[in-house]
């Protein structure tokens, strides 16, 4: 049984006659695990507890076996990512790391070597003696992954790190998370990119409204909203005689067709209707050209559970 | 085969006319300055204000400083000589606009304003208009309020309370004016209101300790202009029949001339305004 | 690794240089100019000798001490946590294992640094100024220690009190033109024992303790020249003191800045 990095037990935050977090519990496991949720679920006062931020008003956070207030010698093993843009503009990006990384107490010969390690890993070496304030929000937000793995922590927390990223910027640092997985941190991210949550991780963690709705593998999730059918769309030529077929299993609950060539279906039971699925393809009664789970994915996982 | 593109009209879009979008700014402005801070100046000031005329238009009480006499119209000006009532003239200027355009660039909102179909003196009208009319509050109301309650109670006639009314706008409008300018001006030099408040303290005392020194050294009241209170004062005393250390009209020219400047300067400075990042 | 003080000494240097950017340096260097310049104007007018030296003293104390003092700490003092907290620059200082109440040190002795680098090239240049317009004349025994130790004790002092306010509170600025301005303004003005409430007083009293000519040397107190270095300087340790407490304490978030 693997021990979770991070442990939240009915962790509750106020802001004023607003919760942040409502009785928060769940348990982040060792690797990459995905926060998700809705905008003001309170992801990113998650974080800040964790990072220290904020306080907590009542219940209790463990991050690597302490309390989320231990002292400060702990925070070696943590790097964090805000999600707000803003950083020293005056300085440049190797003198921000560079000075961080001295205030982390490490030798100036030691602090550069680091500065310029993290600044490879995001892919910012050729900019490292620009201002910050000339820094796009794309190079903003790499600055801040970098800072928050320069000193080589345990546990890293990325409250939206993708965000303002082009496209291969994000596929590197994609790339990057799951390196630093594979060696050995943990790393707990919020991303609103729900598909690229789930390239990296099954693990999710699901908020809405300050409490955790479900957590685990994502499939699993999945699998126990037995109160919600399983919507699965298949490609055929014949539709009609696909339909004709589907809608006389007792466990498919609806037949539609949104296109010339497909039916959508829902079913209670996705293991029998994917049985019965591949024995009707092996017989060619009917012509089946592909078949899609439409809601066996995080974004729909999600949007059942927050609605 | 021939191909014809489809023919497209744009429908006129029914607008609200520009000075009802300049109102939107203006009211958005006015309702975020009556926050609590700028109504607890507000009331001190009016206190100040309320006691010293209602106390100076007391005919008991007139006669018992002025050893005999009628009220006149220069113990309304009583308020014009209280350094508390100026200096928190000069604190509800910082408080309430400092944060007038540096806070719209500091949180980028100043770019949703300006995409707007709206010019920058749009944008400047509404912006000085909120600033304006809570300090308009301060230097109108109270004198306004007090002139009529000493009317009301018998202790002055219907003509010096109407004059008096008379300068306490007059002079009012004019530190409206001028303060309003000065603290718009800067607040566009910097995107941190913080510093833009510490820049309006900073400017009318540092002016005020300046002209009273270079006044000292001298021995010239003229020295007195170079402090904007003190044209101010100049102004209001001459109003209620008060004579001052310098010439009104001199004093009047000088804040109007400021006014101006600097309306013109922070008009440049907002269009110079790059928003980055 | 290195030890506490090493990285106290990195945050001083981070401070200090984020100090000369901005409106902080515009406003600080307008400030630092303005007693020179006038001393300077005293002199093209034609102000000479002893004159000269006594308006020094007058520049002192109605200037310096009123104006240029209290605002330069104030803008300087302020910033320093209340801009990390507002734009949530706080967390990467925080997060470092430097501990909360070195934080605390290390923003003040920045600043402090800064500050000076502001006064005493002012206090300096106005010296200068006014030497040079002395024509023979020379500074009374005391006055340019008295005016210098004004300038320094003043500094450390207030500008504890507006760290301390730039944590505690958002309105901090407002809060502490009001302290300026207000309290240590208008309550020097009042009999008795009241102006003893204000640090006026007492860097006053320090100033005539050091001198005994006009007008740094001429002040009614009634405390000596201990208790007047003490209750500022017991000031500042004790706003500094209760600052570490409160940045222990110091939530920040996003749109729900503290204070």
């Amino acid at each position: 049984m693997t021990t979770p990095v991070v442990v939240a037990t009915g962790a509750t935050k106020r802001y004023g006659e607003v919760l942040g977090l409502n009785g928060f519990t769940a348990e982040f496991g060792p690797g990459i695990t995905g926060l998700v949720g809705p905008n003001g679920a309170g992801k990113s006062t998650f974080f800040r507890v964790l990072a220290g931020q904020l306080h907590l008003d009542a219940g209790q956070i463990t991050i690597l076996g302490r309390p989320s207030s231990a002292p400060v010698r702990s925070n070696h093993e943590v790097g964090y990512c805000p999600e707000s843009p803003t950083l020293y503009e005056w300085m440049s990006a190797e003198e921000f790391l560079r000075s961080l990384l001295r205030l982390d107490g490490f030798e100036e010969s030691e602090a550069r070597r680091r500065c310029t390690e993290a600044l490879a890993q995001v892919d910012l070496l050729s900019s490292r003696d620009r201002k910050l304030a000339g820094f796009s929000r794309g190079m903003r937000q790499r600055v801040k992954i970098a800072q928050a793995l320069a000193h080589d922590p345990t546990l890293l927390l990325l409250d939206e790190p993708l965000n303002a990223l082009d496209p291969v910027s994000r596929a590197h640092l994609l790339d990057l998370f799951t390196r630093l997985a594979e060696s050995g941190r943990h790393i707990i991210l919020s991303s609103h990119v729900l598909y690229e949550v789930e390239r990296l991780t099954d693990q999710i963690v699901m908020m809405s409204n300050g409490r955790a709705i479900a957590q685990g593998d994502l499939h699993q999730i999945r699998d126990l909203i037995d109160t919600r059918p399983l919507t699965v769309e298949v490609t055929t030529s014949d539709p009609r005689a696909l339909g004709r077929a589907l809608a006389g299993w007792e466990h498919v609950t609806d037949v539609s067709f949104p296109g010339p060539d497909k039916v959508v279906a829902q079913t209670r039971s996705p293991d029998t209707f994917y049985r019965a699925l591949g024995e009707l393809a092996r017989t060619g009664d009917v012509p089946i050209r592909g078949v899609r789970g439409t809601d066996d994915n995080l974004e729909a996982v999600f949007r059942l559970l927050a609605e | 085969m021939t191909i014809s593109a489809p023919r497209y009209t744009i429908s006129a879009l029914d607008r609200e006319p520009r000075w009802k979008r300049v109102r939107v700014i203006v009211f958005e402005g006015l309702m975020r300055r009556l926050a609590a801070l700028n109504i607890v100046l507000i009331v001190l000031g009016a206190l100040i204000v309320g006691v010293e005329v209602v106390l100076f238009t007391t005919p008991a009480f007139v006669a018992l400083m002025s050893f005999g006499g009628p009220v006149q119209l220069s113990d309304f000006a009583v308020p014009f000589d209280s350094t508390p009532y100026l200096l928190l003239a000069t604190l509800l200027t910082a408080s309430a606009g400092a944060s007038s355009i540096a806070g719209d660039v500091a949180d980028r909102s100043i770019t949703l304003y300006l995409s707007r179909p709206i010019t920058t003196g749009d944008y400047l009208v509404g912006k000085g208009s909120a600033v304006g009319l809570v300090l308009a509050i301060f230097f109108l109301i109270p004198g306004f309020a007090a002139c009529l309650f000493a009317y009301i109670v018998g202790n002055v006639t219907f003509g010096l309370a109407v004059t008096a009314i008379g300068a306490f706008v007059v002079s009012g409008l004019l530190m409206v004016l001028f303060f309003t300018t000065l603290a718009l001006f800067l607040s566009s030099l910097t995107r941190r209101p913080i510093f833009a408040g510490a820049a309006i303290f900073g400017v009318l005392v540092s002016a005020e300790v300046l002209a009273q020194l270079v006044r000292g050294v001298t021995s010239s009241a003229q020295a007195l202009y170079l402090s904007p209170i003190e044209d101010l004062l100049a102004v209001a005393q001459s109003l209620f029949g008060v004579t001052p250390s310098i010439g009104a009209g001199s004093a009047a020219g000088v804040v109007l001339g400021i006014s101006v400047v600097g309306s013109v300067v922070t008009y440049l400075r907002v269009r110079q305004v790059e928003v980055v990042g | 690794m290195t030890s506490q003080a090493r990285r106290l000494a990195v945050l001083v240097a981070m401070t200090y240089r984020g100090t000369f950017v901005g409106g902080r340096l515009w406003i600080s260097t307008l400030l630092a100019a303005l007693p020179p310049v006038i001393l300077g104007a005293f002199l093209a007018y034609g102000v000479t000798g002893a004159a000269l030296i006594s308006g020094f003293g007058n520049v002192v104390l109605l200037l310096v001490l009123s104006v240029q003092l209290p605002l330069t700490t104030l803008i300087l003092g302020v910033g320093l946590f209340r801009t990390e907290i507002e734009e949530d620059t706080l967390p990467f200082l925080t997060l470092r294992t430097i501990a909360r109440p070195s934080i605390v040190v290390g923003k003040y002795l920045g600043g402090w640094a800064a500050a000076l680098t502001f006064l005493l090239p002012s206090f300096a240049v106005s010296v200068g100024v006014t030497a040079a317009g002395a024509q023979g004349a020379s500074f009374p025994s005391g006055d340019l220690l008295s005016a210098l130790t004004l300038v320094l004790l003043g500094s450390v002092v207030y500008l504890a009190i507006y760290l301390l306010m730039g944590l505690v509170t958002r309105s901090a600025v407002i809060l502490g033109l009001v302290y300026a301005f207000l309290w240590e303004f208008v309550l020097r003005l009042f009999p008795g024992h009241i102006p003893q409430i204000t640090v006026y007083y007492y860097l006053r009293t320090v100033a005539a303790e050091l001198t005994a000519a006009d007008p740094l040397g001429s002040y009614s107190t009634s405390v000596g020249l201990g208790a007047a270095l003490a209750v500022p300087l017991g000031i500042a340790v004790a706003a500094l003191v209760l600052a570490s407490v409160v940045v222990g304490y110091v939530e920040t978030a996003p749109g729900r800045a503290d204070g």
